[in-house]
């Protein structure tokens, strides 16, 4: 791809994800989890990992997301922006790895996988940053049983982008 | 065309799903005891330790924090001065497999297990 496309294509990610982090704070859960949100913000990542953008890619976006959301939202240098940062830029980094190198798993794979780490790091995180690993524990089966559904949604969402956008034709 | 959902997707999914569910299982299987009492920690240092009915203000360095009330085996977060409202909004907890987070804080309130308060061992429905 020409590289004054791929950036531009990367930066029309990054606003969506922005858009996406600040709207989805708006829809409920099914459950009530204080602090937990559904990650559907991570599409755009998730998109450019599938497309095959590369790491580097992926992990800018994940960054643009979450800082710029943060500042967006308010929520920026707090506990919680920390631990969606780098559950976020991890979770990126995993989906592009994954992509170019696992060609066996396809979209939902990957997308599972990626929310699967995104949510063990920013549990990981919260149990560092209040120095008390266990107390965060509870949270974490029902956050991988969230992150399940909203992966495997996001994964169907971009099959049908990659779909719309053609995408076979050129691999 | 080619194919965008592959053999090992489908594994994926189930054991992530099979972990969760494992987990949450897991956690249900521990006794439910009723708890007898709070700690409340600040940064992993015991603050106050609370074992009878009332409300109990948590302060750092002559400032205000939060409140932690305590009635009849059931410990909540009152109010708290945190910008996110998160340990408020989790209400009250009456087991031993729960806590009360605030991450602006860095407090946990944690329970002390303690006997069955209603010598109910074990409810199904």
């Amino acid at each position: 791809m020409v590289k004054s496309k791929k950036l531009s294509n990367i930066s029309i990610l990054t606003g969506i994800a922005c858009a996406m982090y600040v709207v989805e704070s708006f829809i409920p859960l099914p459950m009530p989890l204080p602090g937990v949100r559904w990650g559907f913000s991570n599409l755009p990542v998730l998109l450019a990992a599938v497309l095959d953008y590369g790491v580097l890619s992926c992990a800018m976006i994940a960054f643009g997301k979450s800082f710029i959301g943060g500042l967006l939202s308010g929520r920026i240098a707090s506990a919680t922006f920390f631990m969606g940062l780098s559950g976020s830029i991890a979770s990126a980094l995993f989906m592009g790895w994954l992509k170019k190198h696992v060609p066996k798993v396809g979209t939902i794979g990957i997308s599972e996988l990626g929310a699967l780490l995104n949510n063990t790091v920013q549990i990981l995180i919260a149990g560092l940053i209040l120095g008390n690993s266990k107390a965060v524990f509870y949270y974490y089966p029902y956050l991988v049983l969230i992150g399940t559904v909203t992966a495997y949604l996001l994964a169907v969402v971009s099959n049908i982008f990659l779909r719309s956008m053609n995408h076979d034709a050129k691999v | 065309m080619a194919k965008r959902t592959k053999k090992y997707d489908i594994f994926i999914v189930a054991a992530i799903l099979l972990f969760a569910v494992i987990m949450i299982f897991l956690n249900l299987l521990i006794p439910q005891k009723g708890i007898i009492g709070v700690k409340v920690t600040i940064d992993g240092v015991l603050a106050v330790s609370i074992s009878q009915d009332g409300l109990y203000p948590v302060e750092k360095d002559g400032k205000h924090l939060l409140t932690v009330e305590f009635y009849q085996g059931k410990a909540r977060v009152k109010e708290s001065t945190c910008d996110n409202q998160i340990c408020v909004k989790t209400g009250w907890i009456s087991n031993t497999n729960q806590t009360i987070v605030c991450l602006p804080y860095k407090i946990v309130v944690e329970p002390i297990g303690g006997k069955n308060t209603d010598g109910v061992d074990i409810i199904t429905w």
